[in-house]
């Protein structure tokens, strides 16, 4: 073949080889460009999103595992989800070893950023808000990793989730520290989880400041080993706006620090200041009512040690029926500080909450299984002492 | 010399169009080199392998399915249970092209899809309106995913790992955003062991592909199982039937729409719901509070109360058309009626009761 055919025939070939390849590019928007970034990220690498505000109509997500996701500052690169028309929450994560850092998502119609079955997350200064104040419309969680090993959320902003600002759910390992949590239902929730630190946060106006849950019917259970402390949880009085049907619904507005049926809690040196219900609530699953079917769950809360905590004003305006009622028998101008419900296991002897060193605001033990009928105010059933949890270990994150 | 740069050129235009299936390798830019659905006479058709259909199909804005599956040659799929997907070998090739029949003035009907006549089918094109083509590899790395998305003139399309929405209008007027899954999305239900970053084909298990016929009656699993496309000594055990109205019957829709999510492994076994095919009516939300429900819950108490749909979260959530309420959480911009007629026929029919829920 003569070199002239040889090229002719090469260039008719590039021709049709071109005419397989791709369509053309269209320009493409910041918002898609993230969207591009996040799917075809390399393990490992990081993904930056600019300064700048970006709207969505669908969810994003992360599935590539050890990728750093870095904004410009939780003020500076917007993630705005008010216009989306798909998907369960704003941004998802089904990774390992992924940080998420310096952006903030905003009005996301479900979930704003759920983490599924992550190791080693690392959130550092993102915020989470619906900007339209407290509503039932609002996702149901700012911040969402469950069934995590390895979770540290730190100075972020949860604001408006008509569940939980912070919500860590059947994780094990984690420490929640110097974050910002403001009107949501829960401000921080530990839920179905073990060895949680929640400590250095300010937590203010939601409905129930600090919640430590162990809820039935779930696939992990049996949480424990909680300490909370060094937290400033203040004026946490906003009307319950959680949906109806919902566990936080069941939340009374006014409560500070709320253990529900969690064992191993060390709550100390938290600054719990005007709390209409109470400063501290300490109550079984049973004081629902609801039935209980599963037979691996334990209703009551145990090995709770409250102590060393600034309390002031508290109780002045329970927002529970037979917390009212109390009130209103005991001719009290408010409730004491600490309340608990008096569950506990028929074999059971000697105190499960211990509470001392709290100030003169004192405490409650309700005897609601025996219907109120004879609340004790002595602070004799809170008379113990308990050794100091262990701090948890993230092995170098913390 | 003239003849010798024809036959060159006839290599490489076989290049654009390998007779067989593209099993392995970088995804291709058009669905028509990755040759597995052909394009001609205004329908398409399985280039390589046969088309299937299943009883219990997910639902998809009502979208018709065009499914197909290639097979390397000599192999066959093997049966892992009942109700779980057949295990295709590698170089398996999977496709669901997704298309509404046109209606009036561009909208889309939302109708009932006709039946498939035979494997070998073909499906018409004629007034239909292509939107994507999702392709499953079982490549030696394991099954791949992703959406191609047609063009608007239906002539071909493309690779979409970013997906898309795509608005669109019912004939009754609806407007509703037709989702094409991202491919992170097409993991989010594909994965059902989460947390492992396998991917499986969902749909054909040997109960649902049982349950179905092609127009002729032939079961298409006995079909498969005939031409050596699936090993088992076994026929299977059919999924009830669509239509019967039956417990079984919701059983198997809620397998097919929900169970790649709500199962001991899946991405929603945070929520404790179980909606396999073989859970029990306790693991399906019997008596079961909501928990990270969220505004889910409808201000309803239970995932499923006995002999009261009105007061269940179940058909709540299938009802509603709000991405932070509604079930399943992708792949639907509208409310699937007969389906949630099923589900709420089949609580009606239930036994039993659950208390009533108080509040602190």
């Amino acid at each position: 073949m003569k070199a002239a055919q040889r090229w002719l025939i090469g260039v008719l070939g590039a021709a049709l080889l071109s005419a397989c390849g791709g369509a053309p590019e269209p320009a493409k928007d910041p918002a898609q460009a993230l969207r591009e970034a996040l799917l075809s990220a390399e393990p490992g690498s990081t993904v930056t999103i600019p300064e700048g505000h970006f709207t969505f109509d669908r969810s994003l997500s992360l599935g590539v595992n050890g990728v750093t996701l870095r904004g410009a500052g939780q003020d500076k690169s917007i993630l705005d989800f008010a216009g989306q028309l798909a998907g369960a929450e704003g941004l998802l994560v089904a990774a390992e070893d992924v940080t998420l850092e310096g952006f903030a998502v905003l009005d996301a119609k479900g979930d704003a950023i759920k983490m599924n079955q992550c190791k080693n997350l690392v959130v550092r200064g993102v915020r989470t808000e619906w900007t339209g104040g407290p509503k039932s419309t609002n996702g149901a969680y700012g911040l969402y990793p469950v069934q995590c090993d390895g979770v540290l959320i730190e100075d972020s902003i949860a604001i408006g989730a008509s569940d939980a600002g912070i919500y860590v759910g059947q994780s094990t390992n984690i420490i929640v520290r110097r974050n910002q949590v403001a009107f949501n239902v829960a401000g921080i929730e530990i839920e179905n989880s073990t060895q949680a630190d929640v400590y250095e946060n300010n937590v203010v106006d939601n409905t129930g400041g600090i919640l430590v849950f162990d809820l039935p019917d779930l696939p992990v259970q049996g949480g424990r080993q909680t300490r909370v402390f060094h937290n400033t949880v203040a004026h946490n009085n906003t009307a319950n706006f959680a949906p109806e049907g919902n566990i936080v619904g069941t939340v009374p507005a006014g409560s500070g620090i709320m253990v529900n049926s969690n064992d191993d809690i060390e709550i100390f040196e938290n600054t719990i200041s005007d709390h209409q219900t109470a400063a501290v609530l300490v109550v079984s699953y049973l004081i629902t009512g609801r039935p209980l079917d599963d037979p691996n769950y334990d209703p009551f809360p145990e090995q709770i040690s409250i102590h060393h905590n600034t309390i002031e004003k508290s109780g002045y305006d329970p927002d529970s029926e037979p917390l009212i009622a109390l009130k209103t028998a005991a001719q009290l101008p408010s409730l004491p500080a600490i309340i608990w419900d008096g569950f506990v296991r028929p074999e059971q002897e000697g105190p499960v909450v211990c509470a001392h060193d709290n100030g003169e605001l004192g405490t409650v033990a309700l005897d609601a299984p025996n219907g109120f009928a004879a609340p004790d105010f002595s602070g004799a059933a809170f008379a113990c002492t308990r050794e100091a949890l262990p701090p948890v270990m993230l092995g170098g994150a913390e | 010399m003239r003849t010798a740069g024809f036959l060159a050129l006839g290599v490489l235009l076989a290049g654009c169009g390998p007779s067989g299936p593209v099993r392995e390798g970088p995804w291709p830019e058009r669905l028509s080199e990755l040759a597995v659905l052909a394009q001609e006479d205004g329908t398409l058709a399985p280039q390589a392998g046969f088309a299937y259909t299943l009883a219990h199909p997910l639902f998809s804005d009502y979208a018709w399915k065009y499914r197909t599956v290639s097979l390397p040659e000599g192999s066959a799929a093997s049966v892992v249970t009942n109700d779980d997907t057949l295990a295709f070998p590698v170089g398996t090739v999977i496709t669901k092209t997704f298309a509404f029949p046109q209606g009036a003035a561009g909208a889309v009907q939302t109708v009932a899809p006709e039946p498939l006549a035979s494997p070998a089918a073909a499906f018409s094109l004629a007034g239909m309106r292509l939107m994507e083509t999702r392709v499953l590899r079982h490549t030696t790395a394991g099954w791949e995913a992703v959406s191609y998305q047609w063009n608007e003139a239906g002539t071909e399309a493309f690779y979409a790992p970013a997906g898309a929405l795509v608005p669109l209008t019912t004939e009754g007027g609806e407007r509703f955003p037709y989702l094409i899954p991202d491919k992170n999305q097409c993991a989010g239900c594909h994965e059902t062991a989460m947390g492992t970053k396998i991917l499986k084909p969902i749909g054909p298990k040997p109960g649902n592909l049982a349950a179905h016929g092609f127009a002729d009656g032939t079961s298409q699993f006995e079909a498969w199982r005939a031409v050596g496309w699936v090993s088992a000594p076994e026929p299977a055990t059919p999924w009830a039937a669509p239509g019967a109205g039956t417990a079984a019957e919701a059983h198997a829709y809620l397998d097919a729409n929900c169970a790649h999510c709500h199962s001991d492994t899946g991405a929603a076994d945070t929520a404790g719901l179980d909606l396999r095919i073989t859970a029990s009516e306790l693991g399906r939300g019997r008596c079961k509070t909501p928990v990270a429900a969220g505004r889910g819950s409808g201000g309803r108490a239970y995932d499923l109360w006995p002999g009261r749909p009105e007061a269940s979260i179940l058909p709540f959530r299938l009802g509603h058309q709000d991405p932070g309420i509604m079930m399943p959480e992708l792949g639907r911009s509208l409310v699937h009626e007969e389906g949630v007629a099923l589900v709420e026929a089949w609580i009606t029919a239930m036994d039993g009761d659950c208390a009533a829920g108080l509040s602190l």
